[in-house]
């Protein structure tokens, strides 16, 4: 009954599911790759009912430092994977992120506030030597649903189903 | 070859075979077993390409062997009969299993859930946060007396000593002391690489900002819970700001063993209920792929075992209707040496020997028509009529000189019996009955003296048989030899007849003459002497032999141009115009009241000596003006038309007066010298007039017409010239009178 509540409470605060990149941008700074995106995160209440049961969602931003060529493709020069994941805590009543690679967890009240934590995205990585003399360096950003992470039943429906496969179009910007 | 063959079908098994393992391992896929849980989908869509396929063999086969069984082509009726069965047989116990495996399916995850267990799983949870809030509640007192003996101090090094103090009583793990701007004022951890505390965020100060309490049970990273308290710090100081107090208390290890296995279990029971339909859906996807690969494998497997084992049923089918239509060197591939390898081998001796007895026959059938040929050519040039008849007497065969010597089409009476023969042309009943008297007595050899009256005359057949000897049915019967005589008699009559007149004209013609001299003597020199009665006995005795003399001579001489062979020069003559000709000088005949011409004036040219038509015709028209004289409406008829009961080219021409015709008993030898009806003449005139006609090809006969009178027929040759080449003039008259 209280899953239930939650569900209907869930639906009634999320709209359709919707990730899109608002708004971002990158700069070197000695070797370092520092990166920030604003996000635009919104799930399924589809998702959400999975999440209050017992379903985590991994959520994973993809980060690609990219180098536009003449030619109409460009090269990955390197890329990076940040998966964070919803769930839901039963005993506490909370949603909780967790990252893995920040090996940390995040409690929240409701999936919309644990959301709105992802939101702004930000990361520092090191470069190899040399990478930041490259010319027309790109950093592009993308932010998806990890159906790998799924579990199996859901992973045949995620390959063919809109809630399951949920992704952004991917945004880039040039590196200052 | 057979290498090759076995070979061929070797990618579509390989095929079957990876779409069937790929079918298999969804199984354990579903199940989520170790990588092939991440590859499941892969796998299912290796299936759907697999299934399509599949699907496109399949139905690309069926077309091929519905087209085949529409175009009649054979083996598809059977190919096509032995596909339906096979696919029956693995389709109709599929599709059961198949039913009852989704049924079962269906029923059995749905009896993992049961509500009484979900019930207790609720109430367990509820227990758990129950009892966590109980403890919370414990801790959020303690805090708020900690709040209070942080509120009376008012040193920093003291508060942070008392947080010190408390944390260690208070069994808290980190305790920290915030002004409400967030800013850390003192803090106390238990960790000691911990540098700052954890920071508590808006809706802790939100809620402290409303001089509230905050507690709250939070999950850690790597396990376990803690109660994460907040409370106002109200000093009783007039000024002091409100602070904010959080401590963080570890739940004991039994708490969160006990709160952390309830959960998980109500979690992994809201996640398979969750999960049912997808999975259930997993399933029968899974199940319907294994069955639809299994079945498409089944059916094309039945297509290609049935082609396997129509296609030598097919080459023996073709096989024999080759053999049906002729073809004896038609030789099948042996593909195996199973029972169907023994009948195509079997069928490739049988067409060798039937191919051998065959080229034995056709040589036998050569021999035996070249016999035959041989056989044929020698009755046809045979100048004898052959005519072969079976045992009971019906007309097997004949050569083309028996219809001729017989002038009847002989092949209109063949496989019918000999008797019909003289049925239907009555002249001939004297030749059939002889042939049936004989055949009935079963004579082994005979012979007969034959008289036919034909039309063209008297005909004299010398018929000779002979009964076969009894080898089998259609060997035995009898042989019929005959030879028309006619032409020999005749002439042999014809010779004794030139020997009679020679003979006359040697042993009467030359006393004659001294007789008549010394008649002619007697009365010169006499009768001058004698007087009265003498004289007159004398002068007519002397005339009287004088004019015997005469007559005598005459006589002689009529019989020694009789003898004499006929000088006639055949030329292509216009009959029509000759008989007009001849009778216009016939037209003063005072015996002769009425001439009447039927001539037909599409009769051809006639190849005949014109002087001797006209000496024949002479003749004719002197014998009816004789025949008519004293009658009053004599009337002389000439009538020409073309043959038509003969197979010979020729004229038709008819002398037929109103006298009184021809004795009965003289017809039949009316043409024969010294006969005659008349009290004067020699009797040569018809005979002339025959040896005229047969010595051009022609023939003469004599009947007396019906209406009365007689009538004499004559049948001339018809000539290969278009044009006349002969002088109508100039003919004289030679008739002589009989």
């Amino acid at each position: 009954m209280f899953l239930f509540a939650v569900t209907v409470l869930l639906a009634s605060t999320i709209t359709t599911a919707d990730f899109k990149i608002v708004g971002g941008g990158a700069q070197i700074t000695d070797q370092y790759l520092s990166s920030h995106a604003k996000l635009d995160l919104s799930l399924d209440p589809r998702s959400a009912t999975a999440i209050v049961n017992g379903i985590p969602i991994t959520i994973c931003i993809d980060l690609e430092l990219v180098q536009n060529k003449l030619w109409p493709w460009s090269t990955t020069l390197l890329e990076w994977r940040y998966p964070v994941k919803l769930g839901y805590h039963p005993l506490s009543r909370r949603f909780t992120v967790t990252d893995q690679r920040k090996k940390s967890t995040a409690v929240f009240q409701t999936l919309g506030e644990a959301l709105r934590q992802l939101d702004r995205f930000s990361a520092i990585e090191a470069l190899p030597a040399g990478m930041g003399r490259k010319k027309n360096l790109v950093v592009r950003i993308r932010a998806r649903i990890d159906t790998d992470s799924l579990p199996a039943p859901l992973r045949l429906m995620s390959a063919l189903l809109p809630p399951w496969n949920e992704q952004s179009q991917w945004r880039e910007w040039p590196v200052q | 070859m057979n290498f090759r063959r076995a070979l061929r079908p070797a990618p579509a098994i390989g095929l079957s075979i990876i779409f069937l393992a790929a079918s298999l391992l969804l199984t354990p896929a579903v199940e989520n077993k170790g990588l092939l849980g991440d590859f499941y989908g892969g796998l299912v869509a290796l299936n759907v390409i697999g299934i399509v396929i599949m699907t496109s063999l399949t139905t690309i086969n069926v077309y091929r062997l519905i087209r085949q069984f529409r175009a009649q082509v054979l083996g598809a009726r059977l190919a096509l009969r032995f596909v339906v069965i096979f696919a029956l047989l693995a389709i109709i116990p599929l599709s059961i299993v198949y039913y009852f495996s989704v049924y079962f399916l269906s029923r059995g995850v749905d009896s993992w859930f049961d509500v009484r267990i979900e019930q207790a799983l609720d109430d367990a949870l509820l227990l758990g946060q129950t009892s966590l809030e109980a403890k919370k509640t414990d801790v959020v007192i303690r805090l708020h007396r900690n709040a209070a003996q942080v509120s009376q101090t008012t040193s920093s090094f003291g508060v942070i000593k008392l947080l010190e103090e408390l944390r260690g009583e208070g069994d808290f793990s980190e305790m920290s002391l915030h002004s409400l701007s967030g800013r850390v004022i003192a803090s106390s951890s238990g960790d000691a690489i911990s540098l700052t505390p954890s920071a508590p965020d808006d809706t802790v100060f939100a809620r402290i900002r409303q001089r509230k309490t905050y507690a709250q049970v939070e999950p850690l990273f790597d396990g376990g819970l803690q109660l994460r308290i907040a409370v106002p710090v109200i000093s009783d100081r007039m000024g002091d700001p409100v602070r904010l107090l959080q401590g963080l208390y570890p739940l004991p290890l039994r708490y969160s063993r006990l709160g952390e296995s309830v959960q998980s279990a109500s979690d992994e029971y809201n996640r398979l209920k969750f999960l049912r339909q997808p999975l259930k859906l997993n399933f029968v996807i899974t199940l319907t792929l294994v069955t639809l690969m299994t079945t498409l494998i089944a059916l094309w497997l039945a297509i290609y075992s049935t082609r396997r084992l129509v296609a030598p049923l097919r080459e023996l089918a073709e096989g024999t209707r080759a053999v049906a239509s002729g073809d004896y060197l038609k030789q099948l591939p042996v593909h195996s040496t199973d029972e169907l390898g023994v009948l195509v081998s079997s069928f490739n001796q049988m067409t060798n020997q039937i191919r051998l007895a065959q080229e034995a026959t056709a040589n036998s059938q050569q021999q035996t028509e070249a016999q035959r040929t041989y056989l044929e050519t020698v009755l046809t040039h045979l100048s004898s009529g052959v005519l072969s008849l079976a045992k009971d007497g019906t007309l097997r065969t004949h050569n083309t000189i028996a219809e001729k010597i017989l002038a009847v089409d002989l092949t209109a009476f063949e496989q019918r019996p000999i008797t019909t023969l003289g049925d239907t042309h009555s002249q001939l009943t004297p030749l059939s009955s002889a042939i049936t008297r004989h055949t009935q007595h079963n004579d082994q050899d005979w012979q007969d003296q034959i008289v036919l009256a034909s039309p063209y005359g008297r005909q004299t057949l010398i018929c000779r048989g002979t009964r076969l000897p009894e080898t089998t049915d259609t060997l035995s019967g009898y042989v019929i030899v005959f030879d028309d005589v006619s032409a020999l008699i005749r002439a042999q009559r014809d010779a004794a007849w030139g020997e009679v007149a020679r003979r006359l004209a040697h042993e009467i013609k030359n006393p004659l003459t001294p007789i008549q001299l010394s008649a002619e003597r007697i009365r010169a020199k006499y009768l001058k002497h004698l007087a009265g009665d003498d004289q007159a006995t004398l002068d007519r005795a002397t005339r009287t032999i004088i004019a015997q003399v005469d007559l005598m001579k005459s006589l002689v001489d009529a019989f020694s141009h009789y003898a004499q062979p006929m000088q006639l020069k055949p030329v292509t003559t216009e009959l029509n115009r000759l008989l007009q000709d001849i009778i216009e000088l016939h037209r003063q005949n005072k015996k002769i009241n009425t001439f009447e011409l039927d001539l037909d004036d599409t009769v051809p040219l006639v190849r005949i000596d014109p002087a001797g038509i006209r000496q024949v015709l002479n003749n004719l028209v002197i014998n009816a003006a004789d025949a008519m004289a004293g009658i009053p409406s004599g009337r002389l008829t000439l009538r020409t038309h073309q043959a038509t009961e003969s197979k010979d080219h020729s004229v038709v021409l008819e002398v037929r007066d109103t006298g009184p015709g021809f004795p009965q008993e003289l017809l039949e030898s009316i043409f024969d010298p010294y006969v005659t009806t008349k009290t004067k003449g020699a009797g040569l005139g018809l005979a002339i007039a025959r040896r005229i006609i047969e010595e051009q090809g022609g023939s003469i006969r004599a009947e007396n017409d019906p209406a009365g009178g007689a009538l004499v027929i004559i049948q001339l040759p018809v000539s290969l010239d278009t044009k006349p080449t002969g002088p109508l003039e100039g003919i004289t008259n030679t008739a002589s009178s009989h």
